[in-house]
């Protein structure tokens, strides 16, 4: 079965637990630790440029065990200067960090591999939507507002000492989504080399 | 520095930096056609004009490949093998979702055509941002082409995804309004006129459009199948050419006072 037929049929599954990703993150992480900030306050602000989320967009969001774990939220736009039509999108994404590499006590490297959905809000009446207008029959196309995607890069950190942010990064990554693997699976023409684009972004730190 | 730090800024930068179509995406939805994809239909209106014809018109009729680009490959490897054919029209449906990476990929694979090629708009073609997209990329989704004596109409007649709105049925009774020459005018739709759409009012409007101006034949998508029929039992006949991914497709050979349709499969 493809891809996305899977992801259709089986949506309410999949979006339930791909929505409820970071809020079960939240719970299982405070049972074994006191958050240092309280569950609406974040951790971390994001900006990012690319990634299929928009032209630049930005985040918040809170890490989870130990700082392995990020999950944030984004708004993103493409302006009309580089989309043509504005494209509007929220996103959440969730980023697994791998083992640190510390050049020294101030600089580090971070790989990372993560997964996120976005909704995406074009503007044009009807035409892309999470719940299908009344004008269709039932199951006549599938919701094409939604996206997942999925990532992988790496992070170079700085710490800061004596300041209220606790570290700056730029994050550099490549990332893909639900549709364009699907294609690479059914067409042999399109391989792993044309589904991938890249990503750059800054967070800091609290 | 251990293996994982090593190998994922290795994997990032190749599968990002090799990346063939394009290094940054700001939005799969986004509209911004590139320069060198854009007025394809006028390009190859341009190739049409200069290309020699003989006695007849040979069409090679191709439809809804959506994202089954493998299919689409080898139908069109097929028509490039048929040196007799003249011209190929695509009846629609060349997406799944309306994007932009999915007209630039079914762009890059019909440049291989030996041959010119003209589209028509489909239902999936006009979600998202897509019948902007199509609009940039091709040009006009209702145009119409004249060689000789014949006369190509290309008409949008979707309904559902312009929110209900009416095809412009004003546009294509002009269009096919023969006034006594003695043209050959063939008219591709993506959607035939007795399916889900276009049952009741604009069904009637199309049947009589074509109908009242002895258009004989009207070529279609959409439904995947091959047919041909008198289906209203008048002198119109309606032909689907089948999608690309039941590996099938229709040859039309338009003559001086007549035409052939040969189905090929591939």
């Amino acid at each position: 079965m493809l891809l996305t037929e899977f992801v259709f049929k089986m949506r309410k599954i999949v979006f339930l637990i791909v929505f409820a990703f970071p809020g079960i993150l939240y719970a299982s992480d405070t049972l074994v630790k006191q958050h240092s900030f309280k569950w609406y306050q974040p951790d971390v602000l994001k900006i990012q440029y690319a990634g299929g989320i928009g032209f630049i967009s930005v985040g918040v969001g809170k890490q989870f065990f130990r700082n392995r774990v990020q999950s944030s939220i984004f708004y993103g736009y493409a302006p009309s200067f580089k989309s043509e039509v504005p494209v509007h999108t929220l996103a959440q994404n969730n980023m697994f960090l791998f083992r640190e590499h510390h050049f020294n006590k101030q600089l580090s490297l971070i790989p990372f591999v993560g997964f996120g959905e976005s909704i995406t809000v074009t503007l044009n009446d009807d035409k892309t939507f999470i719940k299908q207008p009344r004008q269709f029959p039932d199951n006549y196309y599938p919701p094409n507002a939604i996206r997942i995607g999925i990532f992988t890069g790496i992070i170079l950190k700085h710490y800061f000492n004596n300041s209220s942010l606790t570290g700056i990064d730029f994050t550099i990554g490549t990332i893909t989504n639900d549709l364009y693997i699907n294609y690479a699976i059914k067409n042999r023409h399109i391989g792993v080399q044309n589904i991938f684009t890249m990503t750059a972004g800054i967070t800091l730190y609290r | 520095m251990n293996l994982l730090t090593k190998l994922i800024p290795l994997v990032t930068l190749i599968l990002g930096f090799s990346s063939c179509d394009k290094l940054v995406e700001y939005s799969p939805y986004q509209a911004s056609v590139s320069r060198k994809l854009r007025n394809t239909t006028q390009k190859n209106i341009d190739l049409f004009d200069a290309a020699q014809l003989h006695d007849s018109l040979k069409i090679a009729a191709i439809s809804d490949s959506h994202t089954d680009y493998d299919d689409l490959i080898d139908a069109i490897n097929t028509i490039n093998a048929d040196t007799t054919v003249d011209l190929v029209v695509f009846c629609g449906d060349m997406t799944d979702n309306g994007i932009l990476r999915e007209f630039e990929i079914f762009h890059r694979y019909m440049e291989n055509l030996k041959k010119p090629y003209f589209t028509v708009i489909g239902n999936h073609d006009c979600l998202a941002n897509g019948t902007h997209i199509y609009e940039s990329m091709f040009g006009e989704v209702n145009y119409s082409v004249r060689k000789g004596i014949y006369h190509l109409v290309f008409f949008k007649d979707n309904v559902w995804e312009d929110n209900n709105t009416a095809p412009d049925f004003n546009w294509l009774e002009k269009e096919v309004l023969t006034n006594g020459t003695k043209e050959q005018t063939v008219v591709f739709a993506h959607i035939p006129p007795y399916t889900d759409q276009l049952s009741g009012y604009f069904e009637q409007k199309y049947r009589t459009t074509m109908k009242n101006n002895n258009i004989s034949l009207t070529v279609n998508g959409h439904n995947h199948d091959f047919y041909q029929g008198h289906y209203y039992h008048d002198a119109t006949e309606y032909l689907v050419v089948g999608s690309t991914q039941h590996r099938t497709y229709v040859n039309i050979t338009l003559g001086q006072s007549g035409y052939v349709i040969n189905r090929v499969r591939f």
